[in-house]
């Protein structure tokens, strides 16, 4: 700082200095925030290491004393995360895969065509979004249980799309209008039927929209845990943040180190997955470029 | 390469534009213009043959070969459009062969095309760019390229030019013309530019509000203007069009002498009101005295000519009596009538 206020002007200083501390002012309101957000975070990934009688001390140490995997080894040996995980990972692509495939085909049905009947249809599905899941949450499960889906995963990935869908339809729509109608004009005039000029063209310029939808999509189902509380009932179809929040209150709390360590688990993956969608997938897009 | 036969295409919209009764042929290995103001049916003319808007009526026949439910990809026919819709995430070479990897050809066999079309347009050491990283003339041969890439049997062209700056259209445009003789493409080109139309087309279709107005070669075109649409629309400065009664009377500004010197001409008493001085003429603006209110009328002449008029001065446009067009004043259509001509010279002499 002083070497650049050596370098200027009278005049500049007081301009560098007001933007420095303007600066300063944007760098502690985002570490304010940043720290609200991320507090909680930080302490359940320290905590997920700590020894259980460490984590009852008062005052707390901020870092761990003794540090140990010991947590992340029993949730595998004493508990039935791995299922949780695997669990979860199914209804979560499902769902992903799922919104994903309607959402882009119905969202371009929705931006391209206009047929009778399809305003109504869209304005629905924007009703529909407003519904908040406690509310759909019990004609849901009747109806699962009279088609034979209770207690599946299945009947999970359903109801996640169900609920995703409406977002995507709508996200989609707005995306393809956002591309003009004479690039898959002209890919059709090359030779290409409506669906080849949407798959080859259409799509991959739209990939970036398709992507944030992945992750919204993604994202929604990783983390639901009402369906899933209302919609599965054996162990062996419990998803993470249910079978996590079943150690919550059965003889007070079963082990705090193997809740956080779980719950540790649960946040890496879901955030691996956006970087992965984020890093990822966009280079993704100049590659099928290069390549073709 | 293939005629087309367009018969009383029809296509409205809910409030305005469209095509009416739309009846066009277009010979094999023409270059056909379409000119007309903006919103007068042209370009969706032009969708209408490429399949992308569906005609409420008529036909439309490509080679003989009935084509008016056809979906595009059957018709064999390349569009280059106003944006040039070169796809964003594919490099030039992958635009261009876009068309010919849809049909399957082989790997080899498509670089080589590629590359032959690559370098007719002037863009062979761009091939590795994408659209975004190159200029807009850049773009507009690559769009040109791949319109060229799988030889098809028409050429729709919709305002291809219109996105580039001035000098660069001019250069487009001769090289254009040049790839037209070369190929013997058949070839639809919509623009609102006559200079392009006149340049460019064998013969000139003039559309107004979705109707033809005239068809005709750019000399036809512009001697003798089928209505007084077409008159006024074509040339700069525009046709003067002078009131006669029943009738219009219409002459071209490069055919006016200004003065009063008695000769074979026809004589328009007019007020000079100023000169506009343009390099390589003069432009003459004057009021024609008629019946009513005075008319606005223009004379082009060489600059090297002297100008001893001054606003305000009372003096004569005078026009050879053959470089006179008539017009029905009621509908405006052309009156191709000696007689005509005859009579109105006499009744001009005798007054």
């Amino acid at each position: 700082m002083s070497r650049a206020f050596r370098l200027g002007d009278v005049a500049s200083d007081g301009l560098l200095l007001r933007e420095l501390s303007g600066k300063a002012l944007v760098f502690l309101t985002a570490f304010a925030a940043a720290s609200v957000v991320g507090f909680p975070f930080i302490w359940m990934v320290l905590c997920s290491v700590k020894m259980p009688a460490e984590l009852y001390n008062a005052p707390p140490a901020f870092l761990p004393v003794d540090f140990t995997l010991r947590n992340y080894a029993d949730l595998f040996i004493q508990t039935g995360f791995p299922r949780y995980f695997a669990n979860s990972l199914i209804v979560a692509v499902g769902s992903t895969a799922l919104s994903l495939l309607f959402g882009a085909v119905g969202g371009y049905a929705l931006a391209r065509f206009n047929f009778f009947g399809l305003a109504i249809f869209a304005a629905l599905s924007l009703l529909c979004y407003m519904l908040p899941e406690t509310l759909v949450i019990i004609p849901l499960y009747m109806l699962a249980s009279y088609v034979g889906l209770q207690d599946t995963l299945v009947s999970l990935i359903a109801a996640n799309t169900a609920f995703t869908l409406p977002f995507a339809l709508w996200f989609m729509r707005a995306y393809f209008r956002s591309v003009p109608a004479s690039f898959e004009e002209s890919a059709m005039l090359d030779g290409c039927t409506r669906f080849e000029a949407f798959r080859r063209v259409t799509l991959p310029i739209a990939l970036p929209g398709v992507a944030s939808v992945g992750v919204f999509a993604f994202n929604n189902a990783w983390n639901e845990f009402l369906f899933a509380l209302v919609l599965t009932s054996s162990e062996r179809n419990k998803t993470l943040p249910l079978g996590l929040s079943t150690w919550i209150g059965q003889d007070s709390i079963y082990s705090w180190g193997m809740l956080l360590a779980g719950s540790t688990l649960l946040t890496l993956f879901s955030m691996a997955a956006y970087l992965l969608a984020q890093s990822g997938l966009m280079p993704g897009i100049g590659e099928g470029g290069t390549k073709g | 390469m293939a005629r087309v036969d367009i018969e009383g295409i029809e296509k409205r919209f809910n409030g305005e534009g469209g095509v009416h009764g739309v009846t066009l042929s277009v010979q094999d290995g023409e270059f056909l213009a379409i000119l007309g103001p903006s919103g007068c049916g042209k370009s969706t003319l032009l969708r209408l043959i490429a399949g992308l808007e569906r005609p409420t009526a008529g036909r439309i026949r490509l080679g003989g070969r009935d084509a008016t439910g056809l979906h595009p990809k059957d018709r064999d026919i390349a569009m280059v459009f106003q944006n040039y819709a070169l796809y964003p995430h594919l490099t030039l070479r992958e635009n261009i062969a876009f068309p010919l990897k849809v049909k399957r050809l082989p790997r080899r066999a498509i670089d080589t095309r590629v590359a032959e079309v690559a370098d007719m347009v002037g863009i062979g050491h761009l091939l590795g760019r994408k659209p975004r990283q190159v200029s807009g003339g850049e773009r507009q041969r690559a769009a040109l390229a791949r319109a060229l890439v799988r030889k098809p049997a028409l050429f729709l062209l919709d305002e291809p030019l219109s996105n580039l700056d001035a000098k660069l259209r001019q250069a487009a445009r001769e090289e254009l013309k040049a790839l037209q003789r070369r190929t013997g493409l058949t070839a639809l080109y919509v623009t609102h530019d006559q200079v392009e139309a006149m340049g460019l087309g064998d013969r000139i279709v003039v559309m107004q509000a979705g109707r033809i107005r005239q068809i005709g070669t750019p000399e036809e075109v512009y001697r003798f203007p089928g209505d007084t649409f077409v008159a006024t629309f074509i040339g700069t400065p525009p046709m003067n069009i002078v009131d006669h009664g029943d009738l219009l009377v219409g002459f071209r500004p490069e055919t006016v002498i200004v003065g009063d010197a008695a000769g074979p001409a026809v004589a328009f008493p007019v007020v000079i009101r100023h000169v506009e001085y343009l390099g390589n003429v003069n432009l003459v603006y004057a009021d024609a005295r008629a019946p009513g209110q005075p008319v606005r009328v223009v004379a082009a002449l060489p600059s090297q000519s002297a100008m001893p008029f001054s606003p305000g001065q009372e003096t004569n446009f005078r026009v050879d009596a053959a470089d006179l067009r008539f017009f029905d004043k009621a509908t405006g259509l052309a009156v191709r009538d000696a007689g005509v001509t005859a009579r109105f010279v006499q009744e001009r002499s005798d007054g």
